[in-house]
């Protein structure tokens, strides 16, 4: 599972997920990829989900570029826990992503077979997305 | 290259710019060595039109209202909304035809069905070259044959042909495109723990 090596803070604040990508809106690799619609946090599990999907998928031959990286840590009190005694423990890692924000990509297989393994991968993740080509996506000006 | 596109253009005022765009125009400016910037709007449909034509890696010929002669310009950038894909913001250059220009053109791959038919995994590493050239010479696209590529293979820049008159600006020893080796097929269950181990849990500071 993706995680960062270390931190240099273990518990962060929440935060607002508001407006747009910011980076990271081009597919910068690859021919093929799959842009989020929605913000949500994308946990380390999804992401591996679908990168498990992604490659097998389309078995040999491709490659795969993850474009999101969870480094926001998430944590969570113990189950029956009365409130309060500070922040709770760490549980797992998002990603924070916003709409337009390309996650995945892939080149060097043939367009319906990437299709088919971003439409398996996005079962993976909790929000709408899009597939897209790279000369769909307005790139190369 | 000739001049085959044009572009009709008008001009506004700086500021706005959400309000052009509800009425389905597209700002723009103008810009380049020895002119003078101006702000410009264009009509949304016509310039969608002009993409789809693959005339963003044109010389085109803007009108703009106003002006006594069309200008020869370049599309210098378009900034697009990240998820409608719709563009927002539109840079040209305007070029003189005795002066050199700086611009991207598309790499066009041929041959990629040779290579996966002998099971390569093509990887394209530039999808555009820079190049220096004077507009008239500007290509639409730099051609790539890839089909005597073998796997573990590359082409650098400097192996690509490239028209006269056209000089390339990246290093010739970049790789332009490589034919990899497929890879192995994911091993079934991968079974990684679902928490940091306490060992591997990141430490503060």
């Amino acid at each position: 599972m993706l995680m960062p090596k270390r931190v240099k803070h273990r518990r962060q604040h929440r935060g607002r997920r508001r407006g747009l990508a910011y980076d990271g809106q081009e597919i910068a690799f690859g021919e093929f990829g799959l842009q989020a619609l929605e913000p949500s946090w994308i946990t380390d599990r999804q992401i591996e989900a679908a990168r498990v999907a992604l490659t097998r998928s389309v078995r040999r031959g491709g490659k795969i570029w993850i474009r999101i990286f969870p480094d926001k840590p998430v944590t969570k009190k113990p189950a029956e826990t009365r409130m309060g005694s500070g922040k709770g423990l760490l549980d797992h890692w998002v990603a924070v992503v916003k709409p337009g924000r390309i996650m995945f990509e892939m080149g060097g297989v043939a367009e319906e077979a990437a299709r088919e393994a971003m439409r398996l991968a996005a079962h993976k993740l909790p929000i709408q997305t899009r597939f897209l080509k790279r000369d769909e996506a307005g790139e190369g000006v | 290259m000739a001049t085959e596109f044009s572009l009709q253009a008008s001009r506004r005022t700086a500021g706005h710019p959400n309000r052009d765009r509800a009425q389905g125009r597209v700002p723009a400016v103008m810009y380049g060595h020895g002119v003078q910037p101006l702000t410009l709007g264009l009509d949304a449909h016509e310039f969608a039109l002009l993409l789809s034509r693959g005339g963003a890696h044109h010389v085109l010929r803007l009108d703009v209202d106003g002006e006594p002669a069309p200008r020869t310009v370049v599309v210098k950038e378009i900034q697009h909304h990240p998820v409608s894909r719709k563009p927002l913001h539109v840079d040209f250059q305007a070029v003189s035809a005795l002066e050199r220009i700086h611009a991207e053109v598309p790499v066009h791959i041929e041959g990629a069905e040779q290579v996966s038919r002998r099971g390569g995994v093509l990887q394209v590493v530039l999808h555009h070259l820079r190049v220096s050239c004077l507009p008239a010479d500007l290509p639409e696209q730099i051609v790539v044959d890839v089909s005597a590529l073998d796997v573990g293979e590359f082409l650098t820049v400097a192996q690509v042909a490239v028209p006269a008159g056209v000089a390339v600006l990246a290093g010739p020893e970049e790789v332009l495109v490589s034919v990899g080796v497929p890879r192995a097929a994911e091993p079934e269950a991968t079974a990684t723990p679902a928490t940091p181990a306490e060992g591997a849990a990141p430490a503060e500071g």
